[in-house]
């Protein structure tokens, strides 16, 4: 294991989600604390439109927010990217993740620490007042937001990357791939959860009988999420002399690159392409990617330069696969009078 | 899963399809609980009868690789787990016969009879 520094990429990422979010909510403490014995025991959190208190909470509640928020929102923003940037990933996306780290701190420790403040009874109409912390703590938090986006280097493009080695295949020799790529379970269980509810509020009230409107509308929200879990949540792939396809559970959406078309195949890491921790099918008009898990995948280029990238397991096989039958498929501009 | 075969090659196509499997499987690329690609899948896939795929799917079963179960195809078994731990060793084996310059036809013939020593 080599010890070097860690690239200023990655340390002005940890500076910006880590560091200078705790320095913010340290201070914002210690001016908390410093007022606290003379704050009253209960203070008010909110107010009504005519400015009167509409609640009342104990007064060590905004410290507590304040531990709790200020130090674990950004250690949740730095620590689900830092792996990622460590292994090389770049993208302007963790640059807008560290800059939301710090605005988010910055917005919170104001508000939280203004309205302890304000409930020393020093402050004015108490009208409004929830207006006026909002605003100041805005007003810190854009530029703090400025700060940490200036603070990290601009990224570099990614490396391109290298091109899948081939399977080494015999004359004659007939070979195919298959493989089903799916979401995390935990994320299959949630959307049929949703479906399930919806399902069971759906029946519930057309059983009531007295509301056919929401009752349809409650159907329909359920049969809408159990088609989109089928047309989303698992894909059948198969690499063979056809080319590759890409076949939902539900059957569409489908994809289908024939082996002529094949520009080029790549084998990349779906955290590469700047879009952490999302999933789903992106379709733009010259790129599709179905990421289903934050792992390796397989990117395919078609001569017209559109690609297609799905995640899934031992994408390596699959790629290589697709590149040795791709090199041996005849290619209707070589021949033209066979091609239509 | 990947399947390969060659028709010029002297094994069956069902020996050739049962030996992907088993070699996914060592290799780790297939796991326990892992379904196998449909028969007629396979067989529309390689252009090959889908009796051929259902005679090796039979002949892993036998071997105890896989498990045939109606409505759900074949499942890999647990034997695929003692498999893929001989993976790494394998590969290294591998490594050092080519290095040695001997034939993959060679290395095979000199395992096969270590393993048949008593």
């Amino acid at each position: 294991m080599s010890h070097e520094r860690p690239d200023p990429a990655v340390r002005r990422f940890a500076l910006v989600t880590i560091v200078l979010p705790a320095v913010v909510t340290t201070v914002g403490l210690v001016v908390q604390l410093a007022s606290l014995p003379q704050a009253p025991a209960r203070i008010p959190p909110f107010w009504d439109s005519s400015g009167a208190p509409s609640g009342w909470e104990p007064a060590w509640l905004p410290l507590a927010l304040t531990i709790v928020l200020g130090f674990g929102l950004p250690a949740v923003f730095g620590l689900s990217s830092l792996p990622s940037l460590r292994r090389g990933d770049r993208s302007p996306t963790f640059r807008i993740f560290g800059a939301q780290a710090l605005a988010i701190s910055v917005l919170l420790t104001v508000v939280v620490t203004s309205l302890l403040l304000q409930s020393l009874g020093t402050a004015t109409e108490a009208g409004n007042r929830l207006w006026h912390l909002l605003l100041a703590g805005l007003a810190a938090a854009v530029p703090a937001a400025a700060l940490g986006w200036l603070l990290q280097p601009k990224g570099s493009p990614p490396m391109p990357a290298p091109a899948a080695s081939a399977i080494d295949l015999a004359p004659g020799e007939r070979a195919a791939w298959m493989r089903t790529t799916s979401l995390p379970i935990p994320a299959v269980a949630v959307i049929t959860a949703a479906a399930v509810i919806m399902a069971l509020k759906a029946g519930l009230t057309w059983a009531l009988g007295d509301r056919a409107g929401s009752a349809a509308l409650l159907t329909a929200i359920a049969v809408a999420l159990l088609a989109l879990l089928a047309a989303t949540a698992a894909f059948h792939v198969r690499i063979d002399a056809h080319g590759l396809s890409v076949r939902s559970m539900l059957g569409v959406p489908r994809f289908h690159v024939a082996l002529h078309e094949v520009d080029s195949v790549t084998v990349i890491d779906a955290r590469s392409l700047g879009v952490p921790g999302s999933w789903g099918i992106r379709i733009r008009r010259d790129r599709t990617t179905i990421i289903m898990r934050p792992t390796m995948g397989i990117r395919v280029t078609r001569q017209d330069g559109r690609s297609l990238f799905l995640t899934v397991d031992d994408a390596a096989t699959g790629a290589a696969l697709l590149q040795a039958l791709a090199a041996q498929a005849p290619r209707p501009t070589d021949n033209p009078s066979t091609h239509q | 899963m990947l399947f390969r075969i060659d028709p010029s090659s002297e094994a069956t196509l069902f020996a050739q399809l049962a030996a992907s499997v088993r070699t996914d499987a060592a290799a780790g690329r297939l796991r326990p609980g892992d379904r196998l690609p449909a028969a007629r899948e396979v067989a529309a896939s390689l252009g090959i009868n889908v009796h051929t795929v259902l005679h090796a799917y039979q002949d892993l079963r036998e071997e105890g690789l896989v498990d045939m179960r109606r409505g759900r195809g074949a499942v890999v078994t647990d034997a695929a787990e003692p498999l893929a731990s001989l993976h790494s060793e394998i590969l290294s084996l591998a490594r050092s016969a080519r290095e040695l310059g001997l034939s993959p036809d060679a290395i095979a013939s000199l395992v096969k009879e270590a393993a048949l020593e008593p």
